[in-house]
């Protein structure tokens, strides 16, 4: 099942065929913000712009952005979508948005206004939940490369971790056929023909055995192009604990993409040293920039804990439709608002009358809206997730920390909560 | 748009400034036109569906939507939809098999947003090739989303068909806000239901069906003979023109040579159905429909590929020569007649072998759960096979192949994916829903023991027929046979017609197609060159008497050859054929036959005594020089042509004479495709390939 809001978001950011988008672009990541934001401030869900006149709920639109009937041609194409929705879904595809719960938070957090508005996907969405090791490198490999990958995978195996990488020929294809054929687990980011790569020998079962589960962020019929798989590669680190690589040269996507974690630090990157390292200039040159040798042999916990983040997490744009104040989604909305992960905000406001918008978090205003909206009453996790259009994971987390720092109390059989400052 | 508005359009539309709205018209234009909803219409033929959507496709276009697309099985829109249409100023365009070379232009005109109306048939969106390369491109902007004869969505309705579940499948992930109109005619309760159920949020409009001037009367007659000695006595007697509705192309062929020979006006229709003097099939079935529309036509006789959406007001018969496979199918036959008319009949004759038939459709209707499988093997196996190598890899017939791809690739999710030119298993797990295919088995005996309830029933025959669709009755209609207590038109025939149809059906003999192509990797013994066949080298139209175990010949034919002699009265009926009906031009000087190792003197003898008759000399000029496989085994035409490479040599003088080429049974026509290709390369004359009987089932 492909939910409206998806649908409505496809219609206006996805590329569905080269002739015809060529006249009415496709929105790209920015554009979709600025609509989504505009979206915010007049109350609209994607889906509310599926149905009723276009022509009246645009007309608060501003034009500077981008026209008016861009929008209206790009959500004219409902028929072109169905077309290829049906496809899609026959082949095993699904399509999720930024706001379903399924959405990797990493993803989000990592990417801040980047995040991909859609991933598509083949075979297990749970496996999205699970940890994975990142293993990336050259398409062209050689004898000891292939060794390395498998002593890697090995231990990664043994460690029940899932390998996470990008379904290219060579190192990605070693490292996640290596873990699928000793019967662990595998996410693998493709930056094209998601379908056509699905239907591979060396994919079919495993996915059929919800041991693989393939994602992209562009079509699932998208030819190969240099520009997707860039934009592809930031995801499989993003989508590991830690990544490794195992052969890069000093260019290409192997080497673009490890220089980006190590500008972004999404997450610790160790570098394979192979035996001859004057034939290995790339993978020297990632240490220099700040990647470590990996030992050879590891502990996963070892891996993952290195890098201490100086960056800040970042918020992505909030993409809930729920019915907020504009005053707060005004500042929320913002897409460099500072995400104090919880802890820090934990003296909530218990007057719901002073909440300093620039400075309080998110879950700040969580509790203000609970204050607000239900007062004293006591509420039930399902009715706000609704309400507010809340993921049940992001609610439990909240739910939580207002249970523990005393703000909501607990009430049992059947569960409730209930706003006591 | 107010309903006013509307109104004078349909007043337009109709040419009529007096017009109104029937029940639910304007319900309908309105839930599309202002609610963009998604609608099911279930009215009886001419209620003004098509009013419907050519008066909302102009209020969507002058909304500033796109173009509607109506899916439909009719080839182009009827003659008084096109009046209506040009009075909106609606401009329409088809697209369907038959005017591919138009398709561009088609293309461009939508591009260039001057079409407001396309007509497609339902079968386009089976063909991957066609959505991706055709639809896709002009689906950019689409206001309004027609599906005709929607009942075909249900695979409970009475003739689901697996193109429809492509639109199914699309009618699901449609956006919201996407107006979608669903029209059909029959449709019961339980059809409507599911179809809700598999859509989701669909409104309803549904009117009643009753058919005020048709008379129903059913006549059991015990074999084919009889039922056509009662056409040649009843059809004269009624007025104006009808349809004989048969079950397959071939009955229909019978039927109208049949009819023909009796001096009655008829011509058969159904798919594919060809004519020389037109370009293609689909303009001479257009031409049918025409002449009938126009009664220029006695009787058409078809297959059910006629009668959806076939809208002639005056209709005065509908005459079932076999009973059809439920009530719904029959009703939504047998209501096309008497429409604007005080009088018109609704006739069902009925005979024994009728119920072998729709057996063997039942049976035929899905594919069998080891094909499946050993596909689907297949494709996993090789990573992904090209329609011509799974015929290689698998001796499956060709019909087979397609029909199981067919099926599975409509299924959700679907485990095979069409990637370039081949079919790839896809990463879905699955498995044949045999519950489902069971009760749908079950369901159509169902619906087949209701068809006997039918014929069988003293009850008023329209209020039978009503019931079964769910339609309110309002009391007995008083026209039936049942209700009259009296027949209509006669049940008995007169023995001497019942004696000619008997001879006439024994001269059921049909053409042998030359093959014009041999697929390559097939002969690499004989070492000809593969694909195209020269001219030269094919063989010409043959002839076959009769087809295996027929009521005419094909019976005899099939006892003699389990007895290992043909009989004197096969060489006469042979040469009749030949002699009085066929007479084929220049005439063959001599005959040879196919040798056979396993029956070495079956055919040649009858060859000697046939050659006698004709008074031309036999040569058993070609001969087998290898022990192939049985021929029947070879199930597509890879593996037939393949098995019979290097099997036969010339053995003897060949002359530059035209000759006969004698089987026993003829099939998938390799046998005589590779002998005459022999011959010619002998230097042999014309080859006229000749046989007893036809195995093939390809129809």
């Amino acid at each position: 099942m492909i939910s409206e809001r998806t649908k409505a978001i496809l219609l206006l950011t996805s590329y569905l065929s080269k002739e015809l988008d060529r006249e009415t672009k496709p929105l790209n990541i920015r554009e979709w913000n600025e609509v989504v934001r505009w979206m915010q401030a007049e109350k609209l869900t994607p889906e509310g712009l599926l149905t009723g006149n276009l022509e009246v709920t645009l007309s608060t639109w501003q034009e500077t952005k981008f026209s008016k009937q861009r929008i209206i041609d790009l959500l004219d194409r409902k028929m072109a979508l169905a077309l290829k929705l049906e496809k899609w879904i026959k082949a095993g595809v699904w399509v999720i948005n930024r706001s379903d719960p399924e959405y990797p938070e990493s993803i989000k957090n990592a990417l801040s206004s980047k995040v991909p508005p859609i991933l598509f996907g083949i075979g297990d969405i749970n496996l999205l939940s699970k940890d994975y090791i990142g293993i990336v490198g050259s398409r062209n490999i050689d004898e000891e490369d292939v060794l390395a990958t498998g002593g890697i995978v090995n231990q990664i195996y043994s460690q029940e971790f899932g390998v996470v990488s990008g379904g290219a020929k060579g190192v990605d294809e070693h490292s996640m056929s290596g873990i699928l054929d000793r019967g662990g687990f595998a996410l693998g980011v493709l930056a094209d023909s998601l379908i056509k790569k699905s239907t591979d020998g060396i994919y079919r079962k495993s996915i059929q055995d919800n041991k693989l589960v393939l994602i992209s962020p562009f079509n699932p019929e998208a030819g190969f192009n240099v520009g997707n798989a860039m934009g592809r590669n930031k995801l499989i680190y993003i989508l590991s604990k830690a990544t490794i690589v195992v052969r890069s040269e000093t260019k290409g996507g192997t080497w673009s993409g490890a220089e980006e974690n190590l500008k972004e630090k999404y997450v610790p990157l160790w570098v394979n040293e192979p035996k001859d390292l004057k034939s290995a200039k790339g993978n020297v040159e990632i240490v220099k920039k700040g990647g470590k040798w990996l030992p050879s042999t590891f502990e996963i916990s070892d891996l993952i804990k290195v890098i201490p983040k100086d960056k800040e997490h970042q918020v992505s744009l909030f993409d809930g439709f729920s019915e907020p104040n504009r005053a707060t989604f005004n500042q929320v909305s913002e897409p460099k608002v500072a995400y104090e992960p919880l802890k820090k905000s934990m003296n909530s406001p218990s007057n719901s009358d002073i909440i300093d918008f620039k400075n309080a978090s998110f879950y700040d205003f969580f509790i203000y809206k609970i204050s607000e909206k239900i007062g004293n009453q006591a509420f039930t996790k399902e009715q706000i997730m609704a309400d507010f259009d809340l993921s049940s994971k992001q609610l439990d987390e909240w739910l939580k920390i207002g249970v523990e720092t005393k703000v909501l109390v607990k009430n049992s059989k059947p569960v409730s909560y209930q706003y006591k400052p | 748009m107010s309903k006013e508005l509307a109104l004078s359009l349909l007043r337009k539309a109709l040419n009529n400034p007096s017009a109104e709205f029937r029940d639910g018209q304007w319900e309908a234009i309105e839930k599309l036109t202002v609610y963009k909803q998604k609608l099911l219409v279930i009215e009886r033929t001419g209620w003004g569906k098509s009013s419907v959507y050519f008066i909302s496709t102009k209020i969507l276009r002058d909304q500033g939507k796109g173009m509607s697309i109506i899916i439909s099985p009719l080839l182009a829109l009827m003659r008084n939809q096109v009046d209506a249409a040009e009075r909106l100023g609606i401009r329409a365009a088809t697209i369907n098999s038959t005017n591919v070379q138009e398709w561009d232009s088609v293309k461009t005109a939508i591009l260039r947003d001057e079409v407001d109306t396309l007509l497609i048939s339902p079968e386009r969106l089976s063909n991957e090739k066609f959505i991706e390369q055709v639809l896709y491109p002009i689906a950019q902007r689409v206001g309004l989303f027609v599906v005709d004869e929607a009942h075909c969505i249900s695979d409970w309705g009475h003739d689901f068909r697996p193109d429809y579940r492509r639109i199914v499948g699309i009618l699901k992930v449609m956006p919201d806000g996407m107006p979608v109109l669903g029209t059909t005619a029959t449709a019961n309760n339980r059809v409507v239901a599911d179809i809700q159920d598999q859509l989701g949020g669909i409104s309803i409009i549904r009117g009643t069906l009753t058919r005020e001037s048709l008379k129903l009367q059913n006549i059991t007659l015990p074999d084919q003979a009889s039922r056509l000695a009662w056409l040649k006595e009843n059809i004269p007697h009624m007025e104006g023109s009808g349809i004989v509705y048969v079950l397959t192309k071939r009955d229909a062929r019978i039927v109208t040579n049949w009819l023909n020979d009796c001096g009655i006006d008829a011509a058969a229709y159904y798919s594919g159905v060809e004519d020389e003097n037109f370009d293609d099939s689909n303009s001479y079935r257009q031409f049918l429909e025409d002449s009938l529309y126009n009664n220029e036509l006695k009787v058409l006789v078809a297959s059910t590929a006629l009668g959806m959406g076939y809208d002639k007001p005056d209709l005065s018969f509908v005459v079932h020569f076999q009973a059809p496979g439920s009530i719904i199918s029959y009703y939504q036959q047998v209501g096309r007649a008497g429409r604007a008319i005080s009088d018109a009949y609704g006739i069902l004759l009925f005979g024994k072998e009728d119920a072998d038939v729709h057996e063997y459709f039942r049976e035929g209707a899905f594919p069998p759960e080891e094909i499946v499988n050993d596909i689907l093997k297949a494709l996993e196996d090789y990573d992904g096979l090209s329609v011509p190598k799974l015929e290689e890899v698998l001796n499956l017939k060709r019909g087979l192949i397609d029909k199981t791809l067919k099926y599975l690739s409509v299924e959700e999710p679907s485990p095979i994916a069409k990637v370039d030119s081949q079919w790839k298993r896809t990463a879905i797990t699955y498995a044949m829903d045999t519950d489902k295919i069971l009760r749908l088995t079950f369901q159509r005996q169902e619906e087949w023991e209701s068809v006997k309830e039918y014929i069988e029933t003293k009850d008023c025959l329209m209020n039978f027929l009503q019931e079964e669709l769910d339609d309110e009755i309002t009391g007995p209609c008083g026209r039936c046979a049942n209700c009259l207590k009296t027949e209509i038109l006669s049940s008995q025939v007169q023995h001497r017609n019942i004696l000619e149809a008997s001879i006439y059906l024994k001269h059921s003999e049909f053409d042998i197609e030359p093959r014009k192509q041999i697929p390559s990797g097939t002969l690499p013994n004989y070492g000809w060159r593969t694909g195209n066949l020269p001219p030269d080298l094919q063989a010409e139209i043959g002839k076959v008497l009769s087809r295996w175990g027929d009521a005419g010949w094909g019976k005899i034919v099939a006892d003699d050859k389990h007895a290992g002699y043909f009989r004197d009265e096969l060489v006469d009926a042979m040469a009749e054929m030949i002699i009085q009906r066929w007479k084929p031009l220049p005439f063959p000087e001599c005959i040879t036959c196919i040798p056979s190792l396993r029956h070495p003197d079956l055919v040649p003898d009858f060859a000697k005594r046939l050659a006698k008759k004709l008074e031309i000399p036999f040569y058993p000029i070609i001969v087998k020089v290898v022990n192939t496989q049985a021929q029947k085994e070879q199930e597509n035409s890879f593996h037939q042509c393949h098995n019979l490479d290097g099997a036969f040599e010339i053995n003897g003088t060949v002359e530059n004479k035209p000759l006969f080429l004698i089987d026993d049974a003829v099939d998938s026509r390799w046998t005589f495709t590779i002998a005459s290709v022999l011959l010619k390369k002998a230097g042999s004359g014309p080859v006229y390939p000749v046989a007893l009987t036809s195995t093939s089932v390809s129809d």
